[in-house]
């Protein structure tokens, strides 16, 4: 029995087939401007690379931002449920998920069997989500892939005292033509993201074990800086954007389980 | 500095200026199908506005919701709450007008937009004139400054009553020395004279309202809720306001019978009920997709409000200004936070809520400040809170999205 989970965020939108509980495929693409396009073809996609036919799938769960527009889920849960109930299949024991995706981050307390206790978002503000560092790579001329790397490499953070998007990148600038290097800036960035994320996740209460997941999740940069501005290790699974399709296509079983069609 | 193009506040202000205006919104109101309950608020606050804005032969004194209405009442005085007409206006569109208004007297953004808008309004000349004004000091401090602003721009008393933080005897007879102060104030400044009697029986007016306003707590523990929370927004303006007025009673009588009708049918207005909230402070008074999202489409049912409680103890005929002092300290807003968070928790057993949603209101400190002792208190006692930024009074300032994602999990969290 296949079923398929479906994570349509701002930025990329991932797809993800399961088979009782093995992962038989997942597929990540841009959004683009079309949500429904978009969990189209990631479900398209990982249909192609799991071999399975789209006749074959018994229930499709979608979530994420864009999930009122896939019509032809089965269900729409939010992403907050599905990254509490994807990060404990993962990892039974974490408590606390950190998720910084293309433009929101969001902090959950997971309890047993993967439910989720308590969260806190950030969905109004491009400071704290991939969106910052998508910014600034532009104005430092820098791949956003290899920020992370610039990042470790610093010496020192540069301080960046704004908080928002727009203010930072001038800030940026003014620090580029103080001679400030591209390695401390974007450590300074880093940084900034993680405190700010930081200040969000004490709100829910930060228990450990951590997850950290959603695309910034590959920005080592970002994630060292977490853990400093936590002071507690984080766990990043191997493929940190597909969280959220997991816990759709657990959910997606779940009701397949209890009958519900 | 309102634009001279715009007719709609032209045509406004004729209408509320006007006895026979306010006469043709009574007959229009009369002839829509309305809750019975709702006929005898409009009326009232009809009534209010006739005096406020047309009558010339009684004083019209602005004031803050929480001096207590009772006050007003007994002693013939028109009072006018700037907060509540911001309310009102909100809920027939007028709040977008209010609220750049006041950018342009010179309100900074940042402020809450009950007053933003009030100031709005009162700088179109949408509102009444004004005779004297009085605030309390307690709850929220900015409600003073803004009524004191208005009087001052008018060249008109305004008095302020010093709110103490704990409510106790020595509280009481502290304010209640002001209370003195201020009725001689206002027999001197507006010419009135003060008659204990009339006094006397706002007071057993405001008791019997009150009565029937617990009865209606009472009918509202039934299971499934009886009532909408959404339709309950107006309550904090009936509490401020009614009370001490024979439409007081009047209310409370047809909300009792309307309530206890519907628990005796068995026919709740909302169909949906899958989990049971306490909403903390106010609602959007405009119409939104908010309230429908949360009670129709997810099946939760508002069981009770914050700003529906009725907080003060039955007043003394024989004391009444120590009952009116006691009254206004006993506020579950004054004081420390702990006594606003155990209220909520009696209100949260007391109508078997599974959870709390906090409406924090754009700029409002007051309430949204409390929130890390509220939280504490409440996941202490296994009760999730779900905090919802907001605004009440202006629908640019509340974004749907992701309100609606944060509604849902939380509905997913209690089911």
């Amino acid at each position: 029995m296949y079923v398929a989970g479906i994570d349509i965020g701002s930025t990329s939108g991932e797809a993800l087939i399961l088979e009782a509980e093995r992962i038989v495929g997942w597929s990540i693409v841009d959004t683009g401007y079309s949500s429904r396009r978009a969990a189209e073809e990631a479900l398209k996609i990982a249909l192609q690379r799991s071999g399975v036919a789209r006749e074959q799938l018994r229930r499709i769960v979608a979530t994420g931002y864009g999930r009122v527009s896939v019509d032809f889920a089965d269900q729409q849960v939010t992403e907050i449920s599905c990254y509490a109930r994807g990060a404990h299949f993962l990892y039974p024991q974490v408590q606390t998920v950190i998720d910084i995706g293309g433009q929101d981050s969001k902090v959950v307390a997971v309890g047993a069997g993967g439910r989720p206790l308590d969260f806190a978002m950030n969905d109004k503000c491009a400071a704290g989500t991939g969106r910052f560092l998508e910014v600034i790579a532009r104005v430092l001329q820098l791949e956003l892939a290899e920020m992370g790397d610039w990042a470790l490499r610093a010496k020192r953070a540069a301080e960046i005292s704004s908080t928002c998007t727009v203010f930072a990148e001038s800030e940026v600038v003014t620090l580029v033509a103080d001679g400030v290097t591209r390695e401390e800036i974007v450590a300074g960035i880093c940084r900034s993201i993680a405190r700010r994320v930081a200040a969000m996740a004490a709100r829910v209460g930060v228990e450990p074990p951590v997850m950290f997941a959603g695309g910034v999740a590959r920005n080592r940069g970002v994630v060292r800086a977490l853990e400093e501005a936590l002071g507690h290790p984080l766990i990043v699974p191997e493929e940190p954007q597909i969280v959220g399709a997991l816990g759709a296509a657990l959910i997606a079983r779940d009701g397949m389980n209890e009958g519900i069609r | 500095m309102d634009d001279p193009r715009d007719l709609r506040i032209r045509l406004l202000r004729g209408l509320l200026r006007s006895p026979l205006g306010l006469r043709l919104v009574r007959a229009l109101l009369a002839g829509r199908p309305q809750k019975p309950h709702h006929y005898v608020s409009a009326d009232f606050f009809l009534e209010m506005a006739r005096g406020a804005y047309a009558s010339r032969t009684r004083p019209v004194v602005w004031s803050n919701i929480f001096v207590p209405s009772e006050l007003f009442w007994g002693l013939g005085i028109v009072p006018f709450f700037p907060e509540t007409w911001a309310g009102l206006a909100a809920s027939i569109g007028l709040s977008a007008l209010g609220v750049s208004q006041s950018a342009a007297s010179g309100y900074p953004v940042d402020l809450c937009t009950v007053h933003r808008s009030a100031a709005g309004l009162y700088a179109s000349q949408l509102f009444p004139r004004v005779d004297a004004g009085v605030a309390t000091s307690h709850a929220c401090d900015l409600a003073g400054q803004m009524v004191g602003n208005f009087a001052y721009a008018k060249g008109k008393p305004f008095f302020l009553l010093d709110v103490p933080q704990s409510d106790d005897e020595a509280a009481v007879d502290y304010l209640a020395a002001q209370l003195e102060q201020l009725i001689e104030h206002w027999c001197e400044t507006l010419g009135i004279a003060f008659d204990p009697d009339r006094l006397r029986e706002a007071i057993r007016l405001s008791n019997q309202a009150r009565a029937l306003a617990l009865e209606v707590a009472a009918l509202r523990e039934a299971e499934p809720a009886p009532l909408r929370g959404s339709g309950m927004r107006d309550q904090l303006a009936m509490l401020t306001a009614m009370f001490g007025h024979p439409s007081g009673i009047r209310y409370y009588q047809a909300l009792r019978d309307y309530t206890a009708q519907r628990v005796a049918d068995g026919r709740p207005e909302q169909a949906n009920q899958r989990v049971r909230v306490y909403w903390m402070h106010l609602m959007p008074y405009f119409e939104s997709a908010l309230l429908s999202i949360l009670e129709d489409e997810l099946g939760s049912v508002i069981a009770w409000e914050e700003i529906s409680t009725l907080w003060w103890d039955e007043l003394d005929e024989r004391a009444p200004l120590r009952s009116l002092a006691r009254k206004i300290v006993s506020l579950f807003f004054n004081g420390p936070i702990q006594r606003r968070a155990e209220m909520a928790l009696r209100l949260i057993r007391r109508y078997h809520c599974q959870g709390a949603i906090h409406f924090s209101h754009w700029g409002c400190r007051q309430s949204a400040g409390a929130l890390y002792v509220l939280r504490a208190h409440l996941r202490r006692e296994g009760v999730p809170l779900l905090i919802l930024d907001g605004d009440c009074i202006d629908p640019s300032n509340l974004q749907l999205g992701p309100l609606r994602t944060r509604i849902e999990a939380f509905m997913e969290m209690l089911s």
